[in-house]
């Protein structure tokens, strides 16, 4: 959930419409997210240009055939900062970036471009004799964003592609994964305000199969991906430093549990009310899925070791002690190494991003552990939203 | 040798004797410190002139490791089959272009780059660019550097007027750039937009695919340049390139290399001169302490001892000469750069150098050349001291016969020289420096120093002979005699200390040669392109946009042209366009004109009046050998065959007949060359074709200058006034284009031309002082020197008016001497300037023509500045202590 940064980014670069305005205000020709949305799938896979700002993001812990551990992370964005002008209404940014946790070693790419351009996008291909000449040997949804692309293919499943010179990545994506819907009919609320809220569902645990190349050498992984999309136009009025989110997939007493949590920084350092977060249990034979959204007061994260960045001197929490008593969990959550900051964009940009392992106890002190992904924002010093720019996090 | 036997050597033979000669002494360290700081002066402007090129282009083009540019603009319509390129390379387009801002009267580069992009690429350009606004200021929204915010007082928020590309436009200041890389290219005069924005100021229809200037690719680590640039030119239009970034104003900076390197020929000039008077400082110190010497090398100092002493005499001189000079150059500096950079700016590109900066390689250099100038010219005097007998130099009055003037070697080995010089005239140039040029110039100077002893002493022995004549002299005694007498004792006594003689007249011979030999060049040079402008310039009303250069080919508005073609004073209408091309990997112009006779409407028409003029309107060009230039260009037009300037022919050594391949819109076309015309506009070159060939290989020209030619029996300033009459009404084209009548701009022509010429002749004036210098510090030397002689004429009766005068004498030989000899030698480098080295850098014929209304008064003043040196030498001979100067001690 760059996305804060992303959104802050193009605003304070581009966006004048909005500016120096209420949270409340909404880019005119945008939509509110509101209660009652009608989901539909494929097509909710593809883009809202009615809402102003949207991402897609893939991450996941990846094994290759003799046990070494990869962490991925592949994201699209997209943003309207200029609606009523045809070459500024759609700007992409993407950032591609890989963990190679035994070699301790983390890449990161940074891109962004023009929609009009046909650069980046999203784009529905529709089968027929043509769509292999448009979308490689594909049909179906594609976002892409130059030769990253994101395929959602018409069996359900997902095929990720990205290269920047010798990094790579080749995934396959399960098109069985269940997918899971963050707050009540998809609506995360994100503040008090009517429409302060944004569209959000992820798919928590799709099985990856595919190759990986990192500094020019190939390994053949499996593993598990998060994947998370967003849209919205006005989710957050925001006063907020930063937050902190994490994607985990557990196991508990041999049996799949996702949690997705996210915690608001006000700038006064207190957390804001409307941290949220969400518990999955894929369904399994005849067992139905079981979600349980959880309030702020549902759950309590804190820190409990740093790193600092030896580039933006940035301090990163990088090890969190996590508790939902109402599921009875206790958890560590620790990053797979420590450097996995991604610095993009300019000075005071920066985030953390990466792969984390988690151990801990569930209800009666089984114990529970698994993977995920944390990422760390507004630690870097100058992240600071002045005015009330539009801005978004999950 | 020890420290003792040094230091006595070093008090008798240098310390001594310069507290004595003070005078003297000063006077070689300023020789030396002109030549110097001229050496100096040129190569800080030069350095800062190309370091502003170099910067520009690091901090642009070098941005990306790669850029796609060509002349054929990138369509936004090519990223998406682009794709596959994001595994490698980020591609980001641009548009780079030059704008005229009317308010500060300067230029800037207006650099558009792609904000989206640079998102990703930490530029500020994305902080500020699309800052809050209405959409009409986002869509002009501007960044400047703070260089040029604050030197023309502009504040984020103003509108800052422009002309691009032939109209005034009005940018919306939405920042200052902060201090990066980018903001120091141009020395500052760069404003950064979005590149979208900037196609549309540019006139671009909105809606429709942008066209950029190219693209910028930045390559992901561990990519090969080589490979991906050819991976990625199957994808291009056919003549556009892949290139290191650097490469394309690497080909502007390769021409200005050219240019500094010329002017770094000619500053050595001065330097040249300065050897000579350094070796002719330290020869005379020799001979005039050469009883010193004797004494002390009876008395037991080493041939060493006495070596070293003169060595380090002009060691200490150069030393001192030259950190003087370091100091002069300095102050020169800026001047000089000011001048070498009108220069660059009207014959090549824009461009905006900064303040000259001094470096520690100014110092080391500087104090090499003087070094290495003064140790290489005192070393052949400094020997010969050292070889001086005890005995022998004991002797009074031996001194000049002592040395025995090889004279007959000499002539040899300078009619060798010569010779190389004409081998040297015909060889090639090395790119397009001149350096064999060069070569052969400073062949042609070494000849003529050593021939001089030679040709010095049969015409100083004829005209002793002549006037000092025993019979003569009985028969006439006349008023004239006394003169007759000084000026046949002068001779005598210059024709005794031939090498003296020699040496000197070699520095001044070599002085006035080169400033004469400029002079016929640049004369020459400026006559020829006055008649040709004069031939080539028709219309009697010239229109461009403000903000045209060379390298920025501005159109001229359409519309604005039309409704001026209308005014009722308008009989026809020229038009001439331009567009840049790449031939062989050089920046070529391909150019086409056209005229309309605005009453029938038909083109390319003999207009009304022409028949009487030395041209016929119709036909554009001048052709290099005939006159029939309708017919050849009627002839050529006819068979879709082009013409090609001069400088092109030579540098491409493509002549009519031979087919050139150019880029066109339709791919690659072979043309064969019908004719060559004069161009002296640029010694860049031009492919000339007529409008119906340019048509269909490159489309519809846009005018980037017109002409307006009078209705029979209108006058140019009454046709001015209508122009501008009808531009008054319009305020934002008034701004945006250059009116000029006939005359002012044959004379604007003509600023530039002497503009571009004022280094040179600095340059040449500077090196003509250091020789005038030489002569009066030869002559006080001669005057001290002789001190004895005199008093013995005194004692024999002679006047100290008689003694001055022969003083005088000297210096009238040595004056008439040098300007005979230096025409002489003058005309041979003009030669090789104009036939050779012109026609290598430049590529330009020149009509010669030998300004000798003013360089004869020239020369008359630079012998009457020999004899004003003259009159202090002659004032010291005049006072002559005859008692003293005779006692031995």
């Amino acid at each position: 959930m760059k996305t804060f940064l992303a959104i802050l980014f193009i605003t304070v670069a581009t966006l004048p419409v909005a500016a120096q305005s209420a949270a409340a205000a909404v880019s005119p020709g945008f939509q509110l997210a509101l209660p009652g949305y009608q989901w539909n799938f494929p097509r909710d896979h593809g883009a809202h240009p009615h809402f102003a700002n949207e991402w897609w993001y893939w991450t996941g812990n990846l094994s290759g055939a003799h046990g070494q551990r990869f962490g991925f992370e592949l994201t699209f964005f997209r943003v309207s900062p200029n609606p009523d002008a045809p070459l500024d209404r759609d700007f992409y940014l993407a950032h591609f970036a890989l963990t190679d946790v035994a070699g301790n070693r983390f890449f990161f790419h940074e891109r962004s471009r023009r929609g009009a351009w046909g650069q980046a996008g999203v784009r529905m291909v529709a089968p027929g004799p043509n769509a292999g000449l448009q979308c490689g040997a594909h049909s179906g949804l594609r976002l892409w964003n130059e030769n990253w692309t994101a395929d959602f293919l018409s069996s359900g499943a997902c095929h990720l592609q990205a290269r920047w010179g010798d990094y790579a990545l080749d995934l396959q994506l399960d098109p069985h994964a269940a997918r899971m819907f963050n707050g009540p009919g998809g609506l995360s609320q994100k503040g008090p305000a009517h429409g302060q809220a944004s569209y959000y569902y992820s798919v928590p645990r799709a099985s990856v199969n595919g190759v990986i190349e990192f500094a020019g050498s190939n390994t053949q992984v499996t593993g598990a991906a998060w994947m998370d999309h967003e849209f919205a136009s006005n989710q957050l009025g925001t006063n907020q430093q930063g937050w902190d989110w994490m994607g985990l997939q557990l196991t508990e007493a041999g049996k799949p549990l996702d949690v997705m949590l996210f915690n608001l920084r006000d700038t006064n350092g207190s957390r804001d009310p409307y941290s949220s977060g969400t518990c999955f249990v894929e369904h399994s034979g005849r067992s139905p899925s079981i979600t349980t959204w959880l309030k702020a007061s549902d759950f309590k994260i804190s820190p409990f070791l740093w790193w600092r960045s030896p580039i933006t001197r940035a301090r990163y929490p990088v090890a969190w002690t996590v508790e939902i008593p109402r599921r009875g969990l206790k958890l560590q959550v620790r990053a797979a190494i420590d450097n996995q900051e991604l610095r993009g964009g300019g000075p005071g940009l920066a985030y953390w991003e990466g792969a984390v392992v988690v151990k801990g106890t569930g209800p009666g002190g089984a114990s529970v552990e698994g993977r995920g992904y944390l990422e760390l924002t507004g630690y870097a010093g100058q992240l600071r939203i002045t005015t009330a720019h539009p801005a978004g996090a999950h | 040798m020890s420290a003792r036997e040094w230091s006595v050597a070093w008090k008798t033979l240098v310390a001594r004797p310069s507290r004595n000669e003070r005078g003297r002494t000063a006077l070689a360290i300023v020789a030396v410190a002109l030549a110097i700081a001229v050496v100096v002066a040129i190569r800080m402007a030069n350095r800062t002139a190309l370091e502003s090129f170099e910067q520009t282009s690091r901090a642009v083009a070098g941005r990306g490791a790669l850029t796609v540019h060509g002349p054929t603009p990138i369509s936004s319509t090519l990223f998406p089959r682009l794709r596959w390129l994001g595994a490698y390379a980020e591609a980001e387009p641009y548009i780079d272009r030059y704008a005229y801002d009317p308010r500060a009267h300067d230029t800037l580069e207006l650099l558009g780059l792609d904000w989206a992009a640079e998102v990703a690429h930490h530029l500020p350009l994305n902080r500020n660019l699309i800052a809050p606004g209405s959409r009409q200021q986002r869509r002009a929204a501007v960044l400047l550097t703070s260089y040029y915010a604050q030197r023309y007082h502009y504040r984020r928020g103003d509108w800052l007027p422009l002309v691009l590309n032939g109209r005034l436009v009005r940018l919306w200041i939405a920042g200052v750039l902060p201090q990066s890389k980018l903001a120091t290219a141009q020395s500052g005069h760069i404003a950064l937009m979005d590149v979208a924005a900037e196609a549309h100021l540019l006139g671009q229809v909105r809606g429709a695919p942008l066209r950029f200037d190219g693209l910028q690719l930045r390559l992901a680590p561990g990519v090969s340049e080589p490979w991906l640039a050819s991976q990625v030119q199957p994808f291009l239009p056919a003549d556009d390139h892949v290139e290191p970034a650097a490469v394309r104003r690497r080909q502007t900076e390769k021409m200005v290399s050219a240019f500094a390197a010329n002017l770094r020929a000619l500053s050595y000039v001065a330097l040249l001169v300065g050897a000579f008077l350094i070796y002719n400082t330290i020869a005379m110190g020799v001979v005039r302490r050469r009883t010193a010497i004797a004494t002390l090398r009876a008395l037991g100092a080493s041939r060493r001892a006495i070596l070293a002493v003169f060595l380090a005499e002009a060691l200490l001189l150069s030393v001192i000469g030259g950190l003087a000079g370091l100091a002069l150059g300095r102050l020169l500096a800026g001047l000089a750069l000011h001048l070498v950079s009108m220069t660059l700016n009207a014959l090549y590109t824009v461009t905006h150098p900064k303040a000259v900066r001094f470096t520690a390689g100014d110092l080391v250099w500087a104090l090499i050349l003087a070094v290495g100038v003064g140790l290489i010219s005192a070393w052949g005097p400094a020997r010969e001291a050292a070889r001086v007998a005890p005995a022998e130099g004991m002797r009074p009055g031996l001194y000049e016969t002592q040395f025995a003037v090889a004279k007959h070697r000499w002539l040899w080995l300078g009619l060798a020289c010569a010779l190389l010089a004409a081998v040297c005239a015909k060889l090639p140039a090395i790119g397009t420096v001149p350096f064999w040029g060069f070569a052969s110039a400073l062949m042609a100077v070494l000849g003529m120093g050593l021939l001089l002893p030679f040709a010095v002493s049969h015409l100083l022995r004829l005209g002793r002979s002549r006037l000092l004549d025993p019979a003569s002299a009985a028969a006439g005694r006349n008023r004239w005699w006394p003169l007759r007498l000084s000026l046949g004792l002068a001779a005598a006594s210059l024709l005794s200390a031939l090498r003296r003689t020699s040496v000197l007249l070699a520095a001044l011979t070599t002085a006035v040669a080169m400033f004469i030999a400029v002079a016929i060049m640049v004369g020459s040079f400026r006559v020829t392109v006055s008649t040709w402008l004069g031939e080539t310039l028709r219309a009697d009303v010239f229109l461009r946009a403000r903000d045209w250069t060379r390298s920025n080919n501005a159109p001229l508005p359409r519309e604005v042209l039309r409704q001026l073609e209308r005014l009722p004073g308008v009989g026809a209408a020229g038009e001439y366009s331009a567009v840049p091309e790449t031939y062989r990997g050089q920046r070529i112009f391909i150019s086409t004109a056209w005229s309309r006779d605005l009453e029938s409407g038909r083109r390319n028409v003999r207009l009304a009046g022409e028949a009487s003029g030395p041209m016929h309107r119709g036909c554009p060009l001048r052709f290099l050998r005939s006159a029939g230039d309708w017919n050849i260009w009627r002839r050529g037009s006819r068979r879709g065959e082009v013409f090609v300037s001069e400088p092109f022919a030579r540098h491409f050594d493509r002549w009519p007949g031979r087919q050139i391949q150019l880029p066109t819109q339709a791919g690659p076309q072979k043309l064969r060359i019908a004719a060559v015309f004069r161009d002296y506009s640029s010694s860049q070159g031009y492919v000339f074709m007529n409008l119906a060939l340019f048509e269909k290989l490159y489309g519809k020209p846009l005018a980037s200058s017109a002409g307006l030619y009078a209705r029979p029996g209108m006058t140019v300033e009454r046709l001015l006034a209508q122009v501008t009459q009808v531009l008054a009404s319009m305020p934002g084209e008034r701004q945006a284009l250059t009116v000029n009548d006939y005359q002012s701009l044959w004379r604007e022509a003509l600023k530039v031309f002497d503009q571009t010429f004022r280094v040179t002749w600095s340059l040449e004036l500077i090196a003509l002082a250091v020789a005038i210098l030489g002569v009066a510090n030869t002559l006080l030397a001669v005057a001290l020197e002789r001190r004895r002689e005199l008093a013995v004429l005194l004692f024999l009766g002679a006047t100290r008016r008689q003694t001055r005068r022969m003083l005088l004498g000297e210096a009238v030989w040595i004056g008439a001497l040098a300007l005979l000899f230096g025409t002489l030698l003058g005309v041979v480098l003009a030669a090789i300037l104009i036939f050779v080295i012109n026609v290598q850098s430049f590529g330009w014929t020149i009509q010669v023509h030998a300004p000798w209304t003013w360089l004869l008064p020239a020369c008359l003043l630079v012998f009457a500045a020999t004899l004003i040196a003259a009159l202090g030498p002659a004032g010291v001979a005049a006072q002559v202590d005859p008692v003293a100067a005779v006692r031995v001690e």
